[in-house]
């Protein structure tokens, strides 16, 4: 993959536009998500992502190969929708400040079976969709893009205790706003 | 349920665990109902974090970046550092220059003996060339060129000043 890449950019940077269609081709769908994480909406994200890709396509002469090419790219994701969410001051409705979120007690039962019926990958969706930007984008680089702690401390900047300190804590925020979908809507139920 | 039990969880399921962490954790799971409940909790949803797929943009995605492209190379536009004008003035001057050169010479060949210690350079082949063509002419063809050298810089001159007042 990342011999592919490389191809792809030497191609790129001797005037070949297919190559670069197909590097869009192939990362769109990633560097779209990430932006969508981070700015919530759908027009915002594709604007961005699009953005990405022309920065990417200027710039792409600075590109030192040192690391991946993924990497250098959802760096500049990473970044540009950060700065695009400022910008813009979006008011993230973020759960991870909402002391409504109650903890549950300690149970036998394991309640994300349960939200499993409740269409857990819809409830984890919106669950993501309220979370912090950043934290949104560390969620997604981590599991969506396979990204290990090291790559993402590229990515955003962050050093390494801080990335783990904050995935850490923004899965236990999922959990807990998971788990407290289950009981209202156990609560309805009844 | 303690932090660092939570810590160790995660630490399991991110496979950073040691061997024997992994051991403790398990044997764990398998003695204290509880902890094993807090396990599957996120052991579930760290599956379903892995099962997560990427967002589809819109259709027109990639042709909207291809298209924004070209636009990248925009032509520069660059400034000539002579204008045309004066690059037009300079060749009439050296036509009208070069018509009168000529015009000279053929009188010198014309009028006397004296053409064989003419020093002028070229002269003699030029004058040969032209020796048919009275002095004249070439008068005439080089205050005919400075004439219309003359008239193309006033009509621009005056072009100029219309465009000012209008």
């Amino acid at each position: 993959m990342m011999e592919d890449d490389i191809q792809m950019i030497e191609a790129v940077l001797q005037g070949n536009q297919t190559a670069f269609q197909r590097l869009v081709e192939q990362y769109q769908h990633f560097v779209f998500t990430i932006a969508l994480r981070i700015l919530k909406s759908r027009e915002e994200a594709e604007e961005a992502a699009q953005d990405v890709f022309i920065k990417v396509y200027k710039t792409l002469g600075n590109f030192e190969k040192k690391s991946k090419f993924s990497t250098w790219l959802y760096t500049v994701a990473y970044r540009t929708a950060i700065d695009t969410a400022r910008k813009k001051q979006l008011l993230t409705d973020s759960i991870d400040d909402d002391q409504a979120f109650l903890q549950l007690e300690d149970s036998k039962n394991t309640p994300l079976q349960d939200v499993q019926q409740y269409d857990l990958q819809r409830q984890l969706q919106e669950a993501i969709q309220k979370l912090k930007p950043e934290d949104a984008a560390l969620i997604t680089l981590y599991y969506l893009n396979e990204k290990s702690v090291k790559e993402i401390t590229e990515i955003t900047g962050l050093t390494e205790t801080n990335v783990k300190t904050k995935l850490h804590r923004t899965r236990e925020v999922l959990r807990e706003h998971l788990t407290e979908q289950l009981q209202a809507e156990v609560k309805d139920l009844i | 349920m303690k932090e660092q039990d939570i810590h160790h969880i995660w630490k399991y399921l991110d496979n950073e665990a040691t061997p024997s962490e992994r051991g403790q954790l398990q044997k764990r799971a398998t003695d204290d109902a509880a902890f094993n409940a807090e396990l599957q909790t996120r052991q579930q949803l760290n599956h379903a974090l892995q099962q997560m797929e990427t967002e589809q943009p819109s259709m027109r995605f990639m042709m909207n970046v291809m298209d924004r492209l070209p636009q990248l190379y925009k032509k520069i536009v660059i400034k000539p550092l002579v204008k045309p004008i004066w690059v037009k003035g300079f060749l009439y001057t050296l036509g009208a220059l070069a018509l009168t050169y000529a015009g000279v010479v053929a009188q010198y060949v014309q009028s006397a003996e004296k053409a064989a210690s003419i020093s002028l350079p070229g002269v003699e082949a030029v004058g040969n060339a032209l020796a048919g063509l009275p002095t004249q002419v070439w008068v005439m063809l080089g205050v005919l060129c400075f004439s219309y050298l003359f008239f193309v810089i006033l009509d621009r001159q005056l072009k100029k000043r219309f465009a000012r007042k209008s």
